[in-house]
């Protein structure tokens, strides 16, 4: 080949990794001048792999997305050193795992995690988001009464004020913003006192589950909701093959005014031994769980995540105490708490409380 | 050949490096998916998947022309975005060999996606039709030896596979 006076590169100096059609002298000698073009060999069709996952899978696990643009860690709850996975020998198993993630990290960035599903050991993959009841749930009384007087007052109120039908779950009436989560129907009854007649109708209290809870599963990527704005956990098929599905969070900074939309973790002691309330309910779902299933729904591997908060990076860094409390110097102006986000422990503590903290819209 | 009347989505190089050569308004390099309508990739085949492959020209007019002003295109990708969706499709990806001088035309055929694509399409919309817009990025060096992407974009739609499906190739010559 000859090379072109003027110095500049011949046509497959360029392309000599490909096509290996001039001397590796050469190709060294362009290599130098130029910067590697970004890698997308991930993308590639006899790459065998999903893009941007360069590993296959080994056992049912779940590891920290590679997406995430922050420092995390995932292990074991009882041993966090160990990863957050289940081989095929181990199976059938159940293990319980904990994410650790800096404050404000999560609540601005979000969060992520792969699913990874070996050859051979999943017919599907069943992946269940957390999400928890933010506003208590409840069904409304089923009658509704009162009198209308002559100048338009009213009286002999019963589950209404000022002729208005009155139910404790419906919380628009504290803040516009926040959710009708009353459920149910009922009979009102207004009786006209000039004439005593009495009207009767029926009517629905209104309320909407899907706006009553809240957390990971309404902020997943692709998430898809039922008639009732409930996100549905989804069912993968792989069919025995080896798969690996990336779940990922947005960030709820612009949404929500509390750490608990993504931080899950909690613990009983601060919640009168039990559960938060708002984790509690039937619907509720205290965990990001990934089930690996046979053909008849039978659990062949579940991993269940609490996702933990960390209130200063320096005890993350030598994995201390994620809950220290205190204040900042007064660098700025009045003091700052570390506690900069609330968790599970300051939101709700004990087990009575739901969040009740409404979700901007948009 | 192909026909010129038909709607093209032409893009113009850029440059990402500092120092970018001196690929002026003249040198414009206009890179052009060839169809008229949505490339269909078809998923769930009982079989593996014919290849669906998307007619890519590329023209490098250049006014001063210099034989040596080489331009190698090196690897490509395609990204997806399905349309109303949060729907993530891996990217697909391939590295070429081509390439072009100044003054020329060129033609070739490209695969528009690959299996990661159909499983995780199969896995996610099971019997469901998606529309997509997929960003074509074809990445190289010029004369100079700097980085060159080009970037273009065309419409796809993905569908359950009844059996073979057509490819572009035949939609798109003449």
């Amino acid at each position: 080949m000859t090379k072109p006076v003027n110095e500049r590169k011949p046509l497959a100096a360029g392309i000599c990794t490909l096509a290996l059609l001039v001397s590796s002298a050469a190709c060294n000698e362009e290599d130098e001048k130029r910067e590697p073009l970004p890698d997308w060999s991930a993308g590639y069709p006899d790459s065998n792999t999903d893009a941007g996952i360069p590993n296959l899978p080994q056992s049912f696990a779940l590891v920290l997305s590679p997406a995430l643009e922050y420092t995390a860690r995932l292990g074991q709850r009882n041993a966090l050193d160990k990863p957050c996975s289940i081989s095929r020998d181990e199976a059938p198993a159940s293990i319980d795992c904990i994410a650790d993630v800096n404050e404000l990290d999560l609540w601005a960035l979000g969060f992520g995690y792969e699913i990874h599903v070996p050859e051979g050991m999943c017919d599907f993959l069943f992946s269940k988001p957390y999400m928890f009841e933010n506003f208590e749930i409840g069904a409304g009384p089923t009658t509704v009464s009162y009198t209308v007087n002559k100048n338009g007052t009213y009286s002999n109120e019963v589950n209404a004020s000022h002729g208005v039908a009155l139910c404790d779950y419906d919380y628009r009436r504290f803040n516009p913003s926040a959710p009708n989560c009353c459920l149910g129907d009922y009979t009102l009854n207004v009786t006209n006192a000039e004439t005593g007649v009495v009207s009767t109708s029926k009517s629905g209290w209104g309320g909407k589950r899907g706006d009553c809870f809240y957390g990971a599963a309404y902020v997943e990527k692709e998430a898809v909701f039922d008639p009732e704005g409930i996100p549905m956990p989804h069912f993968i098929y792989p069919h025995r093959n080896e798969h690996v599905e990336r779940v990922s969070f947005d960030g709820v900074a612009d949404k929500f005014p509390s750490n608990i939309a993504l931080a899950s973790y909690f613990e009983p002691e601060d919640h009168d031994g039990a559960m938060p309330a708002g984790q509690s309910t039937r619907a509720a779902r205290p965990y990001y769980e990934a089930y690996c299933l046979d053909d008849a729904e039978e659990i062949i591997a579940h991993i269940r995540v609490s996702v933990r908060e960390w209130n200063q990076e320096v005890e993350y860094d030598k994995k201390g105490n994620p809950d220290t409390v205190g204040v900042e110097p007064e660098f700025i102006e009045g003091p700052i708490d570390i506690d900069d986000l609330d968790d599970w422990k300051t939101e709700t503590p004990g087990s009575e409380d739901f969040p009740e903290i409404p979700v901007k819209k948009g | 050949m192909l026909s010129r009347s038909r709607a093209l989505q032409v893009a113009t190089l850029a440059c990402v490096t500092a120092g970018c050569s001196d690929l002026l308004s003249e040198d414009r390099l206009e890179v052009a998916v060839d169809t008229t309508e949505a490339i269909v990739v078809g998923f769930g085949c009982a079989a593996s998947c014919p290849d669906v492959t998307l007619l890519l020209t590329i023209d490098y007019p250049r006014a001063s022309y210099n034989p040596a002003d080489t331009l190698e295109l090196l690897q490509y990708r395609i990204d997806y975005e399905v349309a109303g969706s949060k729907l993530e499709l891996p990217f697909y990806a391939e590295p070429l060999a081509l390439a072009v001088k100044p003054g020329e035309q060129k033609a070739l055929m490209l695969r528009a996606a690959g299996q990661a694509q159909r499983d995780k399409l199969k896995a996610k919309l099971g019997s469901s039709t998606a529309s997509a817009k997929a960003s074509l990025e074809l990445a190289g060096y010029d004369w100079d030896n700097q980085q060159i992407f080009i970037q273009t974009d065309f419409d796809v739609q993905f569908r359950q596979s009844s059996g073979a499906e057509q490819s572009t190739d035949d939609k798109t010559s003449e």
